[in-house]
């Protein structure tokens, strides 16, 4: 059995192959509430991280997201319960209704609680859920020193900030298990809500302290250091960044909220997805040329970005593309008022499954890993 | 002989690394993060909000009900009037085929429109007219139709809206001519003399018997990945 050059030499994946493909996958989920498609998203997520994910700390950070996922469901449906929008149907209970003043009208507490309520609460929930469940994916998968390290040089002002917001996540799950190893030598509950207790403040401390720490750390090794270049060109640099960054913003938004493009029957409402995100890519592509220039530092061991990376991109963009084209198929927002069973479109499923083409495609990883800094 | 009660060395070193509230605050804001997520898609609830209208009873019993389409048809009809009734329940007894979108409006009336879709310029508008007021003096409703309670005597009305920049109001049928349309006050649902507007029931009714396939062939991928991603695991330890 032989396999390819590209393959079968173990490495680790560049970081932002790992992300586009995430960001694919959850592109995808936000645009269905299908349970169906939506558990194929999270199962296609979970089995990739399972066949790729590295023997980091951070690796458990998918169990961690869809945790969060699931109670994120649990509110939701219980709120729907208790004041969501009333939906006729099969009733399951009648909880005690309280009645409102007149300048209430319109929440409403209480009264009958129907299963199209908690489906639709509950498909509402999955979507954010999976969606998290793809964060969480790409937090497991990439490595996150050395995503900062693709960080384009010439974003140093916002280079500190995203070395912070990126690496929150992987460094919290981390420190989890700090302090959770820590208390149990302590003989202290570590688990269920009393270990929870003496969790969540010294959690959220070390994350946010080791990722300032390594902000710091990249700061004291040069990595804002600019070579001299005229106040003009610095300040054209800086506009075409903010401008583009701004349009990436905008488009992405544009693109994974739904609500924006679909069901509206004038064309301006879709101007604001693609074509935005197109030119803010481009705007931001130029300002980050010129802003280049003035960057001064070198690269040690850059990542490769080479056919498997491509690949793996590829797989997710595939999956995020036919959401998206195919976005007004109805199997996409299964009816749940009246109730009847998720249909399973087959072309989305296909295109889902497009998605674990990186279990198979991205190298082995190489077997012993240094821990992150 | 009496040891301290107040506090436990376990408890004593906690505080050693951060003070009581701190935890507190931090569970709170986690909380309030995850509710305000969860939030989010949920306060679409459907607001409206009414002048109560009169209590009189004066002429009739029944409660008139004008759906009009916004092109020219128009169904009507009148349902003996009952205590608690709400303004859905006279859709429904009426006869009127409903469709309900994922935040509770009511987007289909007799399968009208085509598609269950309700947006900011295009949707069913509700509307109130008190017992014995004049024929076209609609009151715009200021609650869903179902938790509205009607009144012996008014009459609801629908309209469609498509996109109007001054939203119509529902075809000026007198309560005389609604009421002279009911049946016998057992009531099968009924509709009734210009109505034109097909009463389908479509829409409302299919929880089909059988196996659902698709939801099977979907369970049964989604469990082989998970059992997949087990053996990956497994496989790997």
């Amino acid at each position: 059995m032989s396999r390819p050059g590209w393959i079968a030499v173990p490495r680790q994946l560049h970081p932002g192959a790992w992300w586009l493909w995430a960001v694919g996958l959850g592109t995808a989920a936000s645009r269905t509430t299908n349970p169906l498609l939506l558990a194929l998203v999270a199962a296609v997520a979970g089995y990739v991280v399972a066949a790729r994910r590295p023997d980091a700390p951070w690796a458990r950070a998918y169990s961690a997201f869809v945790k969060i996922g699931l109670a994120v469901i649990a509110i939701r449906v219980v709120l729907q319960a208790v004041v969501g929008a009333e939906l006729p149907g099969h009733e399951l209970l009648r909880l005690p209704r309280a009645d409102l003043p007149g300048w209430l009208a319109g929440i409403r507490v209480g009264g009958p609680v129907t299963a199209e309520e908690l489906a639709t609460a509950a498909y509402d929930g999955l979507r954010l859920a999976v969606l998290l469940a793809c964060l969480g994916a790409a937090n497991a998968l990439a490595n996150p020193s050395r995503l900062l390290k693709a960080v384009p040089g010439a974003l140093y002002e916002l280079g500190v900030a995203v070395v912070v917001a990126m690496s929150f996540a992987p460094q919290a799950v981390t420190a989890v298990g700090r302090v959770r190893a820590a208390r149990k030598l302590r003989g202290r509950p570590d688990r269920g809500l009393r270990g929870l207790r003496g969790l969540l403040l010294p959690v959220l401390e070390t994350a946010l302290e080791r990722s300032i720490a390594l902000a710091a750390s990249m700061d004291s090794r040069g990595y804002g250091r600019r070579a001299a270049v005229p106040a003009r060109a610095r300040r054209a640099t800086a506009a075409l960044t903010a401008a583009g960054l701004l349009g990436i913003c905008a488009g992405t938004y544009g693109l994974l909220d739904s609500s924006a493009t679909a069901g509206v029957t004038s064309g301006a409402a879709t101007l604001l997805g693609l074509p935005v995100l197109v030119a803010g890519v481009l705007l931001a592509g130029l300002g980050l040329a010129l802003g280049g220039r003035r960057v001064t530092r070198s690269r040690y061991r850059p990542d490769p970005w080479d056919v498997p990376e491509w690949l793996v991109a590829a797989a997710g963009v595939t999956v995020a593309a036919v959401f998206v084209v195919l976005g007004g198929d109805p199997a996409l927002h299964p009816s749940t008022a009246p109730l009847v069973p998720p249909p399973l479109p087959l072309a989305f499923a296909a295109a889902t499954l497009v998605g674990l083409l990186p279990a198979v495609v991205a190298p082995a990883l190489p077997r012993l890993q240094l821990a992150a800094p | 002989m009496r040891s301290t009660p107040a506090r436990t060395p376990d408890s004593s070193a906690d505080r050693i690394t951060a003070p009581a509230w701190r935890p507190l605050a931090g569970r709170l804001a986690v909380v309030l993060v995850a509710v305000l997520a969860a939030l989010l898609p949920a306060t679409a609830v459907p607001t409206f909000a009414v002048p109560a209208a009169a209590d009189v009873a004066a002429d009739g019993d029944c409660v008139g009900l004008v759906v009009d389409h916004g092109d020219g048809t128009t169904a009507t009809g009148c349902v003996p009037f009952s205590p608690g009734l709400t303004g859905q329940q006279v859709l429904q007894q009426a006869g009127r085929a409903l469709a309900f979108d994922k935040s509770g409006f009511i987007c289909q009336i007799d399968s009208f429109p085509a598609t269950c879709t309700a947006n900011a310029t295009h949707y069913w508008s509700y509307y109130h007219r008190a017992p014995g007021a004049d024929v076209a003096k609609w009151a715009y409703s200021q609650k869903g139709a179902a938790q509205y309670v009607v009144h012996p005597g008014e009459t609801e009305g629908w309209v469609w809206v498509n996109g109007q920049r001054t939203p119509p109001t529902p075809k000026a049928v007198p309560y005389p001519r609604l009421a002279a349309s009911v049946p016998t006050p057992a009531a099968a649902p009924t509709t009734s003399a210009s109505a034109t507007g097909t009463s389908t029931t479509g829409t409302s009714t299919t929880d089909g018997g059988g196996v659902p396939w698709p939801v099977v062939v979907g369970v049964v991928i989604v469990v082989l990945l998970g059992a997949g991603a087990f053996w990956q695991l497994r496989r790997r330890a």
